[in-house]
């Protein structure tokens, strides 16, 4: 138990978390997207299907991981499947975009 | 959580209060047109600003977004970008108006739609904005101050608004870390928070400082925002959890409306900071820029909607529940406040200084307490008195201020009038000027709220139907523009509210015809009414119907509600009209329900008190004069006063207690056996006879007789009469009292439970002494003693509207005689003829009938003993021959003297005495008076005569005639009832003329003839008359007037009604002659 499921296909990864997105489940997951980093992944999807919080800490980390992959050329980063609230987080801190959030 | 409730109580009371005057603010925008007034634009914008502020803080998105929409059009209007016009101000009016419904009903204001409101709102900014100031929206401005060298982009407008409407731009730097996720919060808290107290116009994260995953795990990611808000620099860190030195003030406010920003901070506009990487679009030509002291003119257009605004104007993200998770004391509180008082009566706001004054003067109240219970304990008389002195002083101060607290000014009311009468005036194409005058003046608070609905109501009257169409008054030679005037102003310690149109004013004679159209109000009434009072009847209930409407222009409508709720304020209302000049609506209400100054008065040693605005004046009458003053009418006393007569109730005798005097002889009390005010004619009861007075009377009443006398007239004299003529607003009385004690002001308190139903009492009051006494309720006192209100001014009027009065109840006029010593008996006067003294040798015994000789004949007497059980009649005595005409011939009944004529209004009762030739009997003088029927003594004496009388005329099928008889005296009835089904008749009969009217139209096959009584209840004689008349059915149907007394008027006024005839009512034989005439023309 991570606290998320790496489901991998090629050069893209979805990173699944199986709750919320919390200071507990970022140790596991920093080691594992750098490790997808240097497998030469390029694209990342943050599925946010059964997430419900998000702290400060997985905002770090989702912004660690775009300042990462985006470094890449033809990389891409996105959080899919948030809720309506994560949404509204995410827009208030203008992260919208640059994620490519998009909601449930 | 208290905290909460409270602040959501105080932010809705503030709302409201924003809200009153916004009507009248927007008028007169709307007024100025192109000339602004920049104060009252501000002030308006203000209002919408703040409660946008408030109602974000509290999570009411609905309200944010309404008051949003509506502030950015009043910011247009005072940015000069759009000029106010009466669509403008509709819009705006309407959204104001759903705002305060949302407003007054918080609970559900998230489930209000809006969206119409909102839409109308944004269409009206976009089409007023030049196209490229449409661009304008987008463009950004950056700024840097000292304090904030690292330039922040904002959107221009954001700039511009937050400069005019005051309001302080931060950048505010969080680390998510630090300063949320250390302190134990919630990143959505802290939004939410900022959220509810300005705007974030931007946030930049700072992805550099966040590194990447080969970094070490970061432990900072900053978080720039750019926040504005109302806050001001000394408390926005009450809000923002972090260090001080990371927020720094990006832009400070100045005044609204001057908006320069201070020379600190520096505004460049430049292109947009590289957050926002989205701009890809060709740069628009760079518009002029509007913010004129802002020259450097760089504009960027950021083709998406500014994100920052997107929660706020994007339907609300925040789902309804969680609304109301985050404020459930609020959903209870509005729970709990459903259906109990609104929330904006419960709370009311008072002047700082004045709760100071409050706090002095209670500190002042305890320290007179302690010296008070020092000189209690010390036995200190005079430390006593100067505490007594000192108690006395405060407390009047402490009313004082305490009153101050409830006092309003009646411009709250006022406020909303002008919107009123802006959309009558529109919607009738009517041109009226509404001129307000006396804004300031104050009432007490439950006053002005009390006062809205009346004055809503004859606000709209006198638009709606007073002030005439331009058209139509240009034509009476009047202006185009009608004007309504408001006025308040004080007057001999009341207010006074006046609603004045020039408008087509009220016609006395249709509001009196319509009253009487409706059964509301007798003729002989209307007769003895003036001018003023017949107008005065609009306020009578029932006038408010769709009939009426039509028959007075509607100027009735709900009047009567209007006097109701005026009365239940302890307020009057009056009314003046002039036809084709106008109206006048009076209003005149006291300052203050709670304390109200009285007159004391006694009574057999109890005091009451008399509201002194209810009293007009005080009079004693010397008991020299009393015979002069007071003059008996009928059956009651009135006292003349100057050129009028004014009706007297005798307060004793209203409560039932006996009156006493002291003798002024003995000194003793005694019991005062005159039973009237002016009596004069027995020598017994001298109309000198003791002073009544109260209960102070007894023991120094004697000590003071001496002073008194040395003191002259101007102290009563024993037998003087004391008088108190009180008004109730449409009448005025003499209360005959014991004596005037003083004027106080004295505290109102509720009446118990138990006396909660006597309507002559207003209500308690406890005295200086520790004793209650009650307050009196003029109005119910004349309610219940059944005063009428002797109207007109002449005394002879007064003398025939008395001699109306009585007829309009069933008085019975019965001629008086005995028959045996003791035995009392009577016949109706309507059926005598004549009455001759004779002496018993007159009498003849012929063919054992009796007669006599009279005028040449001979004419046949017969005694009540003939027919009836009852005692012979004693012939010794002086007789008297009663003569009567009976199925056409003269018959004479005999009866012993003494005769005499009674006016009676008691009871026949027709069953216990009730044989042949006694038709019933009734209390006269606390006697048993049997009444003789003479057409049953004929019937048994001279059967023959009977059988010579006329049948009634056949009819086709050979059935009955059917009559429907109308009476309202059970006795009458009866008596015609009989007369007509002698005469050959059916009868229908019914107690009044709306029962008439209903019975006809069920048996409207049958009835061939209407016999009706003229005074009826519900509905009269004339009444019914004309309502057959209009009836095409029954149309045709003869109608026989009975009345006791006809005279000329009458007459007239019957045929103008549409009836045939009058007949007396007890005149059988000429009645069924009437009756049979009628039928044959018919037939």
């Amino acid at each position: 138990m991570n606290g998320f499921e790496l489901k991998r296909d090629g050069k893209k990864i979805d990173v699944v978390f199986e709750g919320d997105l919390t200071a507990s489940v970022v140790p596991e997951l920093r080691p594992a997207l750098q490790k997808a980093l240097e497998e030469g992944v390029l694209e990342v999807d943050f599925d946010f299907s059964n997430t419900t919080v998000i702290d400060s800490t997985g905002i770090g980390v989702l912004i660690a991981a775009y300042n990462s992959f985006m470094a890449k050329s033809g990389a891409a980063v996105r959080v899919v499947r948030v809720s309506d609230d994560i949404f509204r987080l995410l827009q208030s801190m203008r992260l919208e975009k640059r994620l490519c959030v998009t909601k449930r | 959580m208290q905290m909460q409730d409270d602040l959501i109580k105080e932010f809705l009371a503030e709302a409201r209060e924003h809200l009153a005057n916004m009507e009248t603010d927007l008028l007169s925008i709307e007024e100025a047109g192109a000339a602004i007034d920049e104060e009252l634009v501000n002030k308006v914008f203000r209002a919408a600003h703040s409660i946008k502020g408030g109602s974000s803080f509290f999570g009411l998105n609905k309200i944010k977004d309404l008051a949003h929409k509506a502030e950015t059009v009043l910011d247009m209007i005072r940015s000069r970008k759009m000029e106010p016009n009466p669509e403008i101000t509709n819009i705006l009016l309407v959204a104001f108006d759903k705002l305060r419904d949302m407003i007054n009903n918080v609970a559900q204001s998230e489930n209000a739609d809006i969206s119409e409101h909102v839409a109308s709102l944004s269409n009206l900014v976009t089409s007023y904005l030049p196209d490229q100031q449409k661009d304008a929206i987008n463009q950004v401005a950056v700024l840097q101050s000292e304090t904030q060298p690292q330039a922040v982009g904002i959107p221009a407008t954001d700039l511009e608004r937050a400069r005019r409407t005051g309001q302080f731009i931060y950048v505010i730097e969080y680390d998510l870390i630090h300063d949320i996720e250390r302190k134990g919060k919630s990143i959505v808290q802290v939004f939410n928070d900022l959220y509810d107290s300005g705007e974030i116009l931007d946030v930049v994260v700072d992805y550099e400082a966040v590194g990447t995953l080969d970094d070490p795990v970061s432990n900072r990611i900053p978080l720039r925002l750019t926040f504005a808000t109302i806050l001001e620099p000394d408390i926005i860190g009450s809000l923002v959890d972090v260090d001080e030195d990371k927020i720094k003030l990006l832009f400070g406010s100045s005044a609204p409306g001057e908006g320069q920003a201070p020379p600190e901070f520096q505004v460049t506009f430049e292109p947009p900071a590289p957050v926002v990487e989205a701009a890809r679009e060709e740069p628009p030509e760079i518009p002029s820029l509007q913010v004129e002291e802002l020259p450097v003119p760089v504009a960027y257009s950021i083709p998406e909607p500014e994100p920052a605004l997107a929660p706020a104007l994007a339907p609300a993200p925040v789902p309804a529940t969680a609304v109301h998770e985050a404020h459930p004391e609020m959903h209870d509180a509005e729970a709990k406040g459903k259906g109990s008082v609104p929330a904006g009566e419960s709370t009311l706001r008072v002047d700082v200084s004045l709760l100071e004054s409050l706090m002095n003067l209670a500190g002042e109240l305890v320290l007179s307490r302690n010296q008070l219970r020092e000189a209690v304990l010390q036995n200190d008389h005079r430390a006593l008195v100067a505490s007594s002195q000192r108690i006395n002083l405060v407390t009047s101060e402490l009313q004082d201020a305490i009153m101050q607290t409830r006092m309003q000014p009646i411009g709250n009311v006022f406020g909303k009038f002008p919107r009123v009468v802006r959309d009558i005036a529109r919607s009738l194409s009517k041109e009226i000027q509404l001129d307000i005058r006396g804004k300031d003046v104050e009432l007490d608070k439950s006053l002005v709220e009390g006062l809205s609905d009346p004055l809503t109501h004859m606000v709209r009257n006198a638009a709606d139907h007073g002030i005439e169409a331009p058209a139509e008054r240009v034509a009476q030679g009047k202006k185009p523009v009608g004007t309504i005037r408001l006025e308040a102003r004080h007057e001999a310690g009341q207010v006074v509210v006046e609603v004045a149109d020039d408008g087509k004013g009220i016609d006395p004679q249709r509001i009196a015809a319509s009253a009487l159209k409706r059964g509301q109000i007798s003729r002989e009434k209307l007769q003895g009414m003036s001018d003023k009072d017949k107008m005065a009847l609009v306020f009578l209930p029932g006038l408010s119907t769709a009939e009426t409407v039509t028959d007075l222009s509607g100027r009735g409508v709900g009047m009567d509600v209007v006097k109701t709720n005026l009365e239940r304020l302890g307020g009057k209302a009056e009314i003046d009209s002039e036809p084709g000049k106008g109206t006048l609506f009076r209003i005149k209400l006291p300052l203050t329900l709670a304390i109200i100054p009285s007159l004391i008065v006694t009574v057999e040693g109890e005091r009451f008190a008399i509201p002194q605005i209810n009293v007009v004046e005080l009079l004693r009458i010397r008991a020299e004069h009393a015979k002069v003053r007071i003059e008996v009418v009928g059956d009651s006393e009135v006292l003349i006063l100057r050129d009028q007569l004014v009706p007297i109730l005798r307060f004793n005798d209203f409560l039932g207690v006996m009156g006493t005097y002291i003798d002024p002889n003995t000194g003793r009390r005694e019991i005062c056996r005159r039973s009237r005010l002016a009596d004069r004619r027995s020598p017994h009861h001298p109309i000198v006879e003791g002073a009544v007075v109260g209960e102070d009377a007894a023991p120094d009443e004697e000590s003071r007789g001496d002073r008194r006398s040395a003191e002259g007239r101007r102290r009563r004299a024993a037998g003087d009469i004391e008088i108190v003529v009180v008004t109730t607003g449409t009448m005025q009385y003499g209360l005959v009292v014991d004596s005037f004690q003083n004027t106080e002001e004295i505290v109102v308190k509720p009446l118990g439970r138990h006396m909660k139903g006597l309507q002559e009492y207003a209500g308690a009051t406890i005295m200086g002494d520790g004793k209650v006494a009650l307050i009196l309720d003029v109005t119910g006192l004349a309610t219940k003693a059944d005063l009428t209100p002797l109207s007109g001014s002449s005394r002879a009027e007064e003398l025939s509207a008395e001699a109306e009065k009585e007829r309009l109840q069933d008085t019975h006029s019965l001629f008086l005689f005995y028959n045996g010593p003791d035995e009392l008996c009577a016949t109706p006067l309507d059926t005598v003829l004549r009455i001759e003294r004779i002496v018993s040798h007159q009498i003849e015994m012929v063919g054992g009938r009796r007669t006599m000789q009279y005028r040449g004949k001979s004419l046949p007497l017969m005694a009540l003993s003939d027919v009836a059980p009852v005692q012979p009649i004693d012939e010794g005595r002086d007789l008297a021959v009663i003569v009567s005409s009976v199925y056409g011939r003269e018959v004479g009944l005999l009866g012993a003297m003494p005769v005499d004529v009674v006016e009676s209004q008691a009871d026949i009762d027709q069953t216990t005495h009730r044989q042949n030739g006694i038709t019933g009997s009734t209390i006269i003088r606390d006697k048993t008076v049997l009444l003789a029927d003479v057409y049953e003594l004929v019937e048994s004496l001279f059967p023959e005569w009977v059988n010579r009388h006329e049948r009634p005329p056949e009819t086709e099928d050979d059935t009955e005639v059917t009559v429907l008889l109308v009476e309202d005296s059970d006795f009458f009835r009866a008596q015609v009832r009989r007369f007509l089904e002698e005469g050959g008749y059916k009868v229908l009969e019914a107690p009044d003329g709306q029962a008439a009217w209903e019975l006809l139209g069920k048996n409207v096959e049958i009835v061939r003839i209407v016999v009706t009584d003229i005074e009826m209840p519900r509905l009269t004689g004339l009444g019914l008359t004309e309502r057959i008349r209009s009836e095409p059915k029954v149309a045709s149907l003869p109608v026989i007037g009975l009345s006791s007394l006809a005279g000329d008027d009458d007459i007239a006024r019957g045929k103008a009604a549409g009836i045939n005839e009058y007949q007396i009512k007890l005149d059988r034989d000429r009645l069924l002659d009437a009756v049979r005439n009628h039928l044959s023309m018919t037939a």
